[in-house]
């Protein structure tokens, strides 16, 4: 696909990503049920069914913070991927897509970090914990912002993509890990969400995949969006670049012009000089000792 | 209010504000995102074209 058509199809994929995520969330809040927590006292009939434990409406969060969770980590290795190819290429576009996909994953851990965290303090009462799910993507969002640190920390282009390439595909590592660290390392707080024996309902997977897919395509939106933002800015730098190249040239020349009129001036100088003692010379014995004869 | 169906739903509402909170703040996380791309977006259309018109008076001036 050329790059024209995938700018065209930005505002599209960001519509259609926006409503998918609309029809999630109104999905999560009307159809979705809600599902069970504690075990109650004793058990009641509501709407015709057996409910024999409390009904949690924190679970919703998850309609939404899992979709942009896996977001991050789908950026993330966008990131790591351009970041190869610019190692391999050499090729500064790969930089701006790299440090784009960045800028878009930095984004989605937030995201996922203030959903995420209003869901601990209301289930556990703290705002964290050292889970190891917790603990990977904290450690994700440090590297991330490792890598913007990075970035603003050297001068020179060549070396703060080299570098921060190098960075990027080596933090990419803690992103499958934070992945797969409920697989890894079994912990009864965070659910192993994609499985295929996940057992949830029709309208409880249905708005979840809804509310992927949306996501998706709005950080595919961003992406783009992003990425022209950044080759603008990048073209800026380029035009100052130019410029300044332009005007000590320009003063170069104007120096060197100057000089040249100086050392002419200064030549006309040293030869009026050398006639003139000359003359005197001439002069100065019949002035002084007139000749006889 | 029955007491068991007050004791089934006894998390819902305190839950709410939570819930509402997290969707805002993934929603606001993105929205300020969009709005500092907005925002760059239109300094960089402003400084390529000062750049440019700057750079073809130069180029002008020296011939």
């Amino acid at each position: 696909m050329t790059l024209k058509k995938s700018n065209a199809m930005v505002p599209a994929l960001l519509v259609l990503g926006a409503l998918l995520i609309a029809t999630d969330v109104v999905w999560t809040f009307t159809l979705a049920p809600l599902v069970q927590g504690a075990r109650l006292s004793e058990s009641v009939v509501i709407a015709g069914q057996m409910v024999t434990t409390k009904l949690l409406l924190s679970q919703k969060i998850f309609y939404l913070h899992v979709p942009v969770a896996i977001a991050s980590f789908v950026f993330m290795g966008v990131a790591a991927y351009h970041a190869l190819r610019f190692l391999v290429t050499k090729d500064r576009a790969r930089d701006v897509r790299s440090r784009t996909a960045m800028q878009v994953t930095l984004v989605f851990i937030v995201a996922t970090m203030i959903s995420g965290d209003l869901w601990t303090r209301f289930e556990w009462g703290v705002w964290w914990v050292w889970e190891p799910r917790l603990t990977t993507y904290f450690i994700l969002m440090l590297l991330v912002i490792g890598y913007f640190v990075l970035r603003n920390a050297l001068d020179d282009p060549e070396k703060i993509a080299r570098f921060a390439a190098v960075f990027c595909v080596v933090s990419f590592v803690d992103a499958p890990i934070s992945f797969l660290i409920t697989r890894l390392v079994p912990s009864s707080v965070h659910p192993v969400v994609f499985r295929t024996d996940s057992g949830l309902p029709p309208l409880m997977l249905i708005p979840f995949l809804l509310g992927m897919a949306g996501v998706l395509m709005v950080a595919f939106a961003l992406y783009r969006y992003a990425l022209r933002v950044n080759a603008a800015a990048d073209e800026v730098e380029e035009l100052k670049r130019r410029l300044e190249d332009f005007d000590s040239a320009a003063s170069r020349a104007a120096a060197a012009e100057a000089l040249e009129r100086l050392r002419t001036k200064a030549a006309t100088v040293v030869a009026d000089g050398r006639d003139g003692a000359s003359c005197a010379a001439v002069v100065s014995p019949a002035t002084n000792e007139p000749e006889e004869g | 209010m029955d007491p068991i169906l007050s004791e089934v739903y006894s998390t819902v509402l305190p839950a709410a504000p939570f819930v509402l909170a997290a969707y805002v703040g993934i929603l606001l996380a993105l929205f300020v995102f969009v709005l500092s791309l907005w925002r760059k977006s239109k300094r960089t259309e402003a400084d390529i074209e000062a750049l440019r018109r700057a750079l073809e008076e130069r180029e002008r001036e020296s011939r």
